[in-house]
């Protein structure tokens, strides 16, 4: 009772101050937020107000001026569908084969330790480094993209989706058993809503590297594409439009990622209760 | 016969890993047989001769040397900066809040489009390269740490905490061994990136390197450099992956990594 009445008792002098206080702390993780925000935005520009020189460094005004222009120009909106049409063949791909070969893996001992070896391996390589072979291969045109991305999104997928169908825990699959339930309802029913979580963070890790990869992919020839563009814009000295380039990607790689976050909520309800 | 039943079944691990090597090697050639043309796609045969060829006369000894520099300082310096940074945003409150956005926002950006920015800045020279390798090779470094200091189980450091055990102790035999499978695993993922990074830093202007070779084999459709170039490329991120997962098992034996971004 003597805490809390010592309190007031302090406050009393400077009210202000512990109300501003106090709001503060109630909301620090979204003040903190917004001012880290704003302060980045301020350094980047003094930065760019110091150094005062476009083709060297922009400040965000720069940029967001740059944006505005862009939106009005046809040949953006090209890139930009142009991109998004590789990234969602790329990651579709990558899911659809990812999904499948981990299954494989998963129910299989044999292929498990035939191809998991190798699988490993190929995931701590730099599997990009493979773009210009795929130029050569399947052209300058969206199909050399497509099949980076992939390459370059799979491996997660596949990793995750093996991990996820091993780690649904043995008493269930016991209990269905028990009740000798059909092979379909296993999988609808214990298998495929076990290995939810699991899945849906090995999409997430895909989709940020397909996003990353859309860079790579276009950096060795294009016609089109985000990639290109911002490689366009740097050897022409246009620091801005290439600054437009990278956020954009940068907000496509966190809305994806948002997206795909609001959809493993949808998909695993069942999680909340644990958590 | 049960004999050589008893044999797979003992050493099945080891047999079905060497001969899904071997299928895969299998199909590599066959296509290579069934495509047939040098220029479009080359077998694993010839991608070890070609490679062996490479070493043996020593013409790409200088490019390896190169690459291994840009590679090595870019890296070393990533893992340094990394790991630091990392500890600070997972001790510090403020400095996590105020810079979790950015962090986040680095993330899901391609670090790789900044290289030609990087180019810009500093020239062709070794210095651009070496960033360049820095700047992709660091964030997952600094991310995984993070993480790790912050998964570091809170009652042990409240533990040190009622037995006045000193800040600077806390940081060195709690932070650092707890958060270590999860830097690990972050300085694992910065290699393959830091490799991706020396090819990319190459393509914008060398004048050695393997990534220089594997570009000059695209303009010359030179398909067995290429390919032993990317092999060689892919190569050193399993051995260098291979080597921190060494050290690893030697530093921390009571945890098992698990791979994770």
């Amino acid at each position: 009772m003597s805490k809390t009445q010592e309190i007031p008792l302090e406050d009393t002098d400077n009210s202000f101050g512990a109300s501003v206080r106090a709001t503060y702390n109630r909301h620090r993780i979204g003040i903190n937020f917004c001012m880290s925000v704003v302060l980045a935005l301020l350094t980047w520009e003094f930065i760019d107000f110091i150094f005062d020189d476009p083709d060297f460094f922009t400040g965000p005004v720069a940029v967001a001026i740059e944006f505005t222009v862009l939106i009005y120009e046809p040949r953006f909106w090209e890139h930009v569908s142009y991109s998004g049409t590789e990234l969602v063949y790329g990651f579709a791909l990558a899911t659809f084969l990812g999904v499948i070969i981990g299954a494989a893996v998963a129910f299989s001992r044999t292929l498990d330790e035939m191809f998991s070896p190798i699988l490993v391996g190929l995931y701590a390589t730099p599997r990009s480094v493979a773009a210009p072979l795929f130029i050569i291969w399947l052209g300058l045109g969206i199909a050399s993209k497509v099949g980076v991305i992939t390459l370059a999104s799979v491996f997660p997928v596949i990793i995750n989706t093996q991990a996820g169908i091993k780690n649904v825990q043995g008493e269930f699959r016991m209990l269905g058993r028990a009740f000798n339930i059909s092979f379909w309802a296993m999988l609808t029913k214990i298998i495929i809503p076990g290995s939810m979580p699991f899945l849906i963070a090995g999409l997430r890790l895909g989709y940020s590297r397909s996003v990353v990869t859309i860079m790579v992919a276009e950096l060795f020839g294009a016609e089109a594409g985000i990639g290109y563009m911002i490689d366009h814009a740097t050897q022409t000295f246009h620091v801005a439009e290439m600054m437009v380039g990278i956020s954009l990607l940068t907000i496509m790689g966190i809305a994806g990622n948002e997206a795909l976050k609001f959809v493993e909520r949808w998909a695993t309800p069942y999680r909340k209760t644990l958590v | 016969m049960e004999a050589l039943s008893n044999l797979y079944q003992k050493q099945r691990k080891w047999l079905n890993a060497v001969l899904g090597i071997l299928i895969v090697a299998v199909f590599w050639q066959f296509a290579d047989w069934q495509v047939g043309s040098e220029l479009f796609f080359v077998g694993p045969w010839r991608v070890v001769t070609y490679t062996y060829g490479l070493f043996a006369s020593g013409e790409i000894l200088d490019d390896l040397q190169i690459s291994g520099i840009e590679f090595f300082w870019g890296y070393a310096v990533a893992a340094a900066s990394g790991i630091g940074f990392g500890m600070v945003f997972g001790i510090s409150r403020v400095f996590r809040e105020f810079f979790d956005p950015w962090l986040s926002a680095i993330y899901a950006t391609p670090s790789v489009a900044l290289a030609p920015l990087i180019i810009i800045w500093f020239g062709v020279d070794l210095t651009a390269k070496i960033v360049i390798v820095l700047i992709t090779a660091v964030v997952p470094i600094v991310l995984n740490t993070y993480t790790g200091v912050l998964s570091v189980g809170k009652e042990f450091q409240t533990l040190a905490n009622s037995f006045c055990v000193p800040q600077r102790q806390i940081l060195y035999k709690i932070l650092i061994p707890g958060s270590l499978p999860y830097i690990v695993t972050g300085l694992r993922l910065g290699i393959s990136r830091g490799i991706v990074g020396v090819v990319v830093g190459e393509y914008f202007g060398a004048y050695a390197g393997l990534g220089y070779q594997l570009f000059k084999g695209l303009d010359t459709f030179n398909m067995p450099l290429m390919m032993s170039c990317a092999a060689m490329l892919a190569g050193t991120g399993v051995i260098f992956n291979q080597v921190i997962l060494m050290i690893e098992r030697r530093m921390a034996p009571w945890r098992d990594t698990q791979l994770q971004e």
